[in-house]
């Protein structure tokens, strides 16, 4: 197994992990992601175990829904300020999580321009 | 256990803050237009929420209110995500639409609201110059409408404050807070925009903060105009990419 491989593969593991973190810190079951992702719940427990895949598309949409960046699936520590719902798993919809994740985005860009214009002014 | 008089005291704190005496009803909007990196996002969120609150590491801020709610609604929902903002240690809050309920920093930011938009002293001044002019010991259903009107908040959230305060009795309250107001309202010369959402057209904005970091970046040159644009559709600001869409030119008067 060459270098690149081993990484490729610790990234993989990497990302499976970050998942069920972020997951199972905004208290939401996996149900939840299933519907709001629209796949099968089968596919995001192989997921969170590593042994399937999301695409690029579904992370974009997840890391939108617990606010983090990309990056943050592939980070060794997590964001300090986990996303909480104060519904129960059970009553969240795949709307309330549609919600959440469109001003998730603004509230990201809005930390990305003040970075820009934090960095301008050093 | 939740201490009323603390959560009252920290209404006319923030009122203070704000610039607003402790008496007036506010034009909560507006207020919250003026606060320093701050974006208000208005989104139709459905049944279930109510609003969300997210504080950002720099202190670059969003709150998001449901806009398919009714105006009266929407200016409670607010007031609510500001004890967030300023009272909760929490970086991050996304709250369920039912008043008064769920976990205990929840039911501090309705009552929050309801003491920000509402102060005690006000409210009970009010109360007691509509007894006066009845000449009656018990508010009727348009004396209820016409607190809500001057408060600007929704009757649901009249009734059970005016219930607390024990200025309703609990079988009035009951009978009261689940009937329509709006023809009633309207019967009394009222305008019924409170108990209204926003135009379909409308429920889809941001404003504040957000708009005004856009214009910077783009104007320093550290984004392109085609990342520019995205950062505004992002946050439904279309008419901003395309130019607007209201007709007419603006008066100037």
């Amino acid at each position: 197994m060459t270098r690149e491989r081993v990484s490729d593969m610790s990234k993989f593991k990497m990302i499976a992990e970050r998942m069920k973190e972020f997951r199972k810190n905004s208290g939401l079951s996996q149900a939840n992601i299933a519907c709001f992702l629209g796949v099968d719940q089968s596919l995001i427990s192989k997921a969170e175990n590593g042994e399937r895949s999301l695409s690029v598309e579904m992370l974009e949409k997840l890391a939108a829904l617990y606010g983090v960046s990309m990056l943050a699936f592939e980070e060794d520590t997590l964001p300090i300020n986990p996303l909480k719902f104060a519904l129960r798993a059970g009553e969240l919809t795949t709307a309330d999580m549609e919600a959440v994740s469109a001003i998730n985005r603004i509230a990201l860009n809005s930390e990305f321009m003040a970075d820009l214009l934090a960095g301008e002014q050093r | 256990m939740i201490c009323t008089s603390d959560i009252m005291t920290k209404s006319i704190q923030l009122r203070t803050k704000l610039g607003e005496d402790a008496n007036s009803p506010i034009d909560i909007f507006a207020l919250a237009q003026d606060i320093e990196q701050l974006t208000i996002v208005y989104y139709p969120m459905g049944e279930n929420l109510s609003g969300i609150c997210l504080k950002g590491a720099a202190g670059n801020n969003v709150i998001s209110i449901n806009s398919s709610m009714t105006v009266g609604r929407q200016r409670f929902s607010l007031a609510h995500e500001l004890y967030h903002l300023y009272f909760d240690k929490n970086m991050t809050a996304v709250c369920a639409q039912k008043i008064g309920v769920g976990q205990e920093t929840e039911k501090e930011a309705d009552l929050f609201a309801s003491y920000f938009l509402m102060p005690a002293a006000a409210l009970q001044t009010k109360v007691e110059m509509l007894k006066a002019k009845n000449d009656s010991n018990d508010l009727s259903i348009y004396d209820v409408i016409r607190l809500e009107q001057y408060f600007q908040v929704s009757h649901q959230a009249a009734v059970i404050r005016l219930r607390q305060d024990k200025l309703l009795n609990a079988d009035a309250a009951d009978a009261m807070i689940s009937k329509g107001v709006r023809r009633l309202a309207e019967s009394i010369g009222y305008s019924t925009e409170l108990y209204k959402p926003l135009p379909v057209e409308k429920q889809y904005m941001t404003y504040g903060n957000y708009i005004d970091q856009a214009e910077q970046v783009l104007k320093r040159g550290l984004v392109s105009d085609g990342k520019y644009e995205e950062l505004l559709l992002t946050a439904f600001r279309s008419d901003l990419v395309y130019g607007d869409n209201e007709e007419g030119e603006e008066i100037i008067d």
